[in-house]
């Protein structure tokens, strides 16, 4: 094997291990069942593909015809990985409360990373479909995977119908770009356009363009659950298990957002003036309609849905700063948006998933009040717990802070005003509903010693909690490391 | 070192008076109290260090490279104006621990964490000199206090606490934003892109945009004041949280805002301030009035001292904008005074609550004739509270309203009306505790530990009001480094 080939063939070993995995587990499965085996076949194809994905970082990047594998990708990826695995290691004991037949659980989470990983490194409408559905297909089935739940089964329906929907709409934007540019690759989609858009002043070819771009946004503001495609996201995550929840919230949104990323990055998409018009009151209204419907709700899962949705508002603050705008500090600009996508994104997926992965450990949790006490009953998983609600709210010392303050910068620098306001009313109003969560955690509630003992705390449980821990907590009090890690990569 | 030593000592003692509940849970508040005057230790020799002679300025200082994608360190430094405030947080933090001596909080190595790590945060406010950092330790300081109120707040706490935290967090952010654009259009003008104070203060802007940038700041100060209209968590936080938060809150983290206008409004916008001030002056006025008067309508101790609490700060917001010496000098001197007093006052509203179980007015009564230590103090603290000369309190209301004559007489002879009210207020607070009828059953008078503690603030306070000199050099220090000598050209002193 010459060294070229070498050079190329191993950035698709993190894939081939899950596939490698996935076909262990089908046999497995068929075969021979047994939880304990599909788990750490599971755990440890995560870890491998981790760790490999981690040791590809520091290689040169290359891209085919369908695939890209740049830094960007790369980092992505480790951030879906990790979030599996971590998924992953509190599986074993939370998987027997909801269903008989637990394996094929195993089998779809591997399923839908490797869909993740095959979206975040795609460049080319095709692989970006596949990937999508792949991992749609894979999270749909895990959304309704309790049989025995109504709310389940809801959730799954409601789901597949949109999800469904959203990939029409998406479908018929890449055919219109077809349509339009010949190719369904997307920086040579992206070249085309900008040639047209230099040669045509008329206002019909511009017309065609946004339009395809609109429907591509409809699919994607439906997978990101961006306002208004974000109806769905309170209800599927509230009938949903627990650790499809944490996918769904982390390497579905962002394997997207990298494409989404991708897109705009280039002239012909950013410069459509409609487009980022719309995308700046879709920015400012998933942030204020996030946070002010989370205000309202007794359901912690729901409380997380529009918390997510916000998130992703306050993300599209770097897809806008990508716009032309001559900011004052323009020089900087290109590096610093995508570092802060990064970090940003890294912030939100280790909250997120610290947050499910720590409900996860708990009996049954639904309603808010479900956890109150809960810093005396379990020190340990309060404590956790509320770190990472205090990394999603954005205080300073935690990792969701360090996000936070990348974005503000990229706002003042870039001068969205408007999307600044509506960022720091929108952190106030989401400020009040973690705090209300962080409350009920404090409560000390009758302190009867008649609770029956708690189960104890097993290996991988512990070891996921410090994972959590010290990655929002050392990250945000030291993140120089990670943040010029990211610097001399992007 | 030192300087960061501190902030260790302090994070250090709250970790092992959490561990050393599991020893004894009496052991954690020795712990503080150990912690508390180790932390004097770094410090102390800075008192006497004197005037720096080196080109530094500062009396010590510390940096480190922090986040280097955009030029921020841990860059810490004190000189006078900071070391009086720190002297002032370590004093209160004593005093705090020592109102929680006897109350038998459950889960008491948490909270003696919270109290110590409370403490580290604003230590770490008053010596940040990287604007970054400065709103880390603005920030993070908040969460243990929000635990303090959250778990051992009294009824209503819930509201309170999270009044209190929205209402910083919002001034917060504000402050972020302008912090930014601060340092963006510093840039800009300059081509050095720096969070350093020490950087930003040798370029002043000037502008529109600066003039927006400077009320980010203010506003974020004038919520931790606090200042009319902004003031609307603190009454209801001042009496429902726990009565060593309460000390703290008032006596030293009201200050974060004082420290903040003198060390960064002032000297970063200069330009702007001219437009600002009578506005400023108006709101320190009003203030100043509003909350004397409603201190006077107050039924509720621990409401009445927080009352007079906002009005005592409208004093330090008035002598900032008085754009003179004489009234930065009384700023500081009233952040002084009114620390001590206002710990001891709510040090007295604990021993009274410790006792009868309430703090309505209604109910109180005649309390000298059952207790009068606790009488005397109490007396000895109104005094101090309303102004009475050869105390630390008028010595500073006094340099404020001789400060802001000179530009500003019409709202000087505003504040100096509201003195009479405070008088008013002050004397209804004792008469309606210590006086009259004994409308209680009689209850033991101070122990030892109050006594003392109460002796080590009047003294305290003796000493600010008959030898106010030393602290004044202090405070002169800063005050005379920094380009604030421009803004006093050709005004009175």
């Amino acid at each position: 094997m010459n060294e070229a080939f070498f050079h190329t063939a191993i950035f698709y070993i993190p894939a081939a291990i899950l596939t490698a995995a996935v076909m262990v587990l089908l046999l497995q499965i068929t075969f021979w069942r047994n939880r304990l085996g599909t788990q750490l076949v599971t755990t440890f194809s995560l870890a491998a593909a981790l760790l490999v994905q981690v040791a590809l970082l520091s290689q040169p990047g290359f891209q085919t015809t369908l695939l890209l594998f740049d830094s960007l990708s790369s980092l992505v990826s480790v951030l879906v990985i990790f979030a599996g695995l971590m998924i992953s290691l509190l599986l074993y004991s939370w998987l027997e409360t909801i269903a008989d037949d637990q394996e094929e659980y195993y089998l779809l989470l591997l399923l839908s990373v490797l869909g993740a990983l095959i979206v975040t490194a795609s460049i080319h409408f095709a692989s970006f479909f596949t990937g999508l559905e792949l991992m749609g297909l894979s999270l749909l089935a895990m959304v309704a995977y309790e049989e025995k739940s109504h709310k389940a089964l809801e959730a799954g329906v409601k789901y597949l119908v949109l999800s469904s929907t959203a990939s029409a709409f998406m479908l018929m934007g890449m055919g219109v770009l077809f349509l339009y540019t010949g190719t369904l690759s997307i920086p040579e989609v992206q070249e085309k356009m900008g040639q047209m858009l230099s040669i045509q002043q008329g206002n019909t070819q511009t017309l065609i363009e946004e339009f395809a771009i609109f429907l591509l946004l409809v699919g994607i503001a439906f997978k990101l659950s961006l306002v208004p495609a974000h109806l769905w996201a309170a209800d599927v995550v509230e009938g949903s298990p627990l650790p499809t929840n944490a996918l769904l919230a982390s390497i579905s949104k962002a394997s997207v957002f990298v494409v989404v990323l991708r897109l705009f990055h280039d002239s012909s998409f950013h410069g459509q003036t409609a487009v980022m018009e719309v995308l700046l009151a879709v920015a400012a209204a998933s942030i204020l309609i996030g946070n002010l419907l989370g205000l309202l709700q007794r359901n912690f899962l729901r409380l997380m849905a529009f918390s997510s949705i916000a998130h992703f508002g306050y993300l599209l603050v770097v897809i806008l700063a990508l716009a032309d705008n001559p900011g004052l500090v323009s020089a900087k600009a290109p590096s610093l948006i995508t570092n802060a996508a990064v970090i940003y994104l890294l912030s939100y997926v280790v909250a997120i998933t610290g947050v499910f992965g720590m409900l996860m450990i708990l009996p049954r949790v639904s309603a808010i009040s479900d956890l109150k006490g809960l810093l005396w009953k379990r020190p340990a998983v309060g404590v956790v717990l509320i770190l990472m609600l205090l990394s999603l709210a954005g205080i300073p010392l935690t990792l969701g802070f360090i996000g936070k303050f990348f974005l503000t910068v990229i706002a003042v620098f870039h001068q969205l005003w408007w999307l600044l306001a509506a960022l720091v009313t929108g952190s106030v109003i989401g400020l009040f509903y973690y705090l209300r969560v962080v409350l009920v955690i404090c409560e000390r509630g009758s302190e009867t010693g008649t609770s029956d003992p708690l189960p104890a705390l097993g290996f991988n449980q512990r070891l996921a909690m410090i994972v959590f821990a010290v990655i929002v907590l050392g990250v945000g009090i030291l993140p120089n490391g990670i943040t010029e890690f990211f610097r001399s990569l992007l | 070192m030192i300087l960061s030593s501190l902030i260790l000592i302090l994070f250090v003692g709250g970790l092992v008076a959490l561990l050393s509940e599991k020893i004894s849970a009496g052991l954690p508040k020795w712990v503080a109290v150990a912690t508390l005057l180790l932390a004097w230790v770094p410090v102390y020799p800075l008192f006497s260090a004197g005037l720096p002679v080196t080109d530094t300025y500062w009396l010590a200082e510390e940096s480190h490279l922090w986040i280097s994608s955009f030029n921020i360190h841990y860059h810490v430094a004190v000189d006078g104006l900071s070391l009086l405030l720190i002297g002032l947080s370590l004093a209160v933090g004593l005093v705090a621990v020592g109102s929680a001596w006897k109350e038998n909080q459950h889960h008491s190595g948490f909270f003696f964490l919270n109290i110590l790590w409370t403490l580290a945060g604003v230590v770490g406010v008053f010596i940040a000199i990287d604007l970054f950092l400065f709103f880390v330790f603005w920030e993070a300081m908040l969460i243990p206090v929000y635990f303090l109120m959250v778990i051992w707040g009294d009824q209503g706490h819930k509201q309170a606490a999270l009044k209190f935290f929205l209402y910083t967090q919002a001034g917060g952010l504000l402050m972020l934003v302008s912090i930014i654009a601060l340092v963006l259009l510093h840039f800009a003008s300059t081509g050095i892109f720096s969070f350093d104070y020490t950087d930003l203060i040798h370029h002043q802007l000037t502008g529109t945009a600066v003039l927006l940038i400077m009320l980010g700041f203010l506003v974020s100060f004038a919520i931790k004041l606090p200042v009319f209209p902004f003031h609307n968590w603190q009454a209801d936080a001042y009496a429902q949280a726990p009565t060593a938060a309460t000390i703290l809150m008032a006596a030293v983290m009201s200050k974060m805002g004082g420290y903040g206008i003198i060390r960064f409004v002032l000297p970063l916008f200069p330009f702007t301030l001219q437009e600002v001030a009578p506005y400023a002056m108006a709101l320190a006025c009003v203030t100043i009035v509003y909350g004397a008067v409603l201190a006077f309508a107050q039924e509720e101790l621990k409401r009445l001292i927080a009352y007079s609490s906002l009005s005592h700060m409208g004093f330090v917001l008035l002598g900032c904008f008085a754009l003179s010496t004489y009234g930065w000098q009384g700023a500081v001197m009233q952040m002084l005074a009114h620390g001590f007093s206002t710990a001891a006052l709510f040090l007295l509203a604990a021993a009274i609550e410790q006792r009868y179980q309430t703090t309505d007015l209604a109910r109180l009564g005649g309390l000298w004739q059952t207790a009068p230590k606790l009488g005397a103090f109490g007396l000895f603290f109104v005094a101090a509270s309303l102004g009475l000369p050869g105390l630390g309190n008028f010595v500073a209301e006094f340099l404020v309203l001789l400060g802001s004559f000179g530009n500003y007489p019409i709202f000087t002879a505003i504040a100096a009306s509201a003195l009479v009210i405070g008088a008013a207020y002050s004397l209804r607070l004792a008469q309606r505790t210590l006086f009259g009828p004994l409308q209680a059953p009689p209850v033991s008078d101070l122990d030892a530990r109050e006594v003392l503690l109460m002796l080590a603030l009047a003294a305290a306070l003796v000493y600010l009001g008959l030898h106010p000199q030393p602290f004044l050099d202090m405070a002169q220090q800063t005050l005379d480094h920094f380009p604030l000598a421009s803004l006093t050209a050709g005004v009175q002193p």
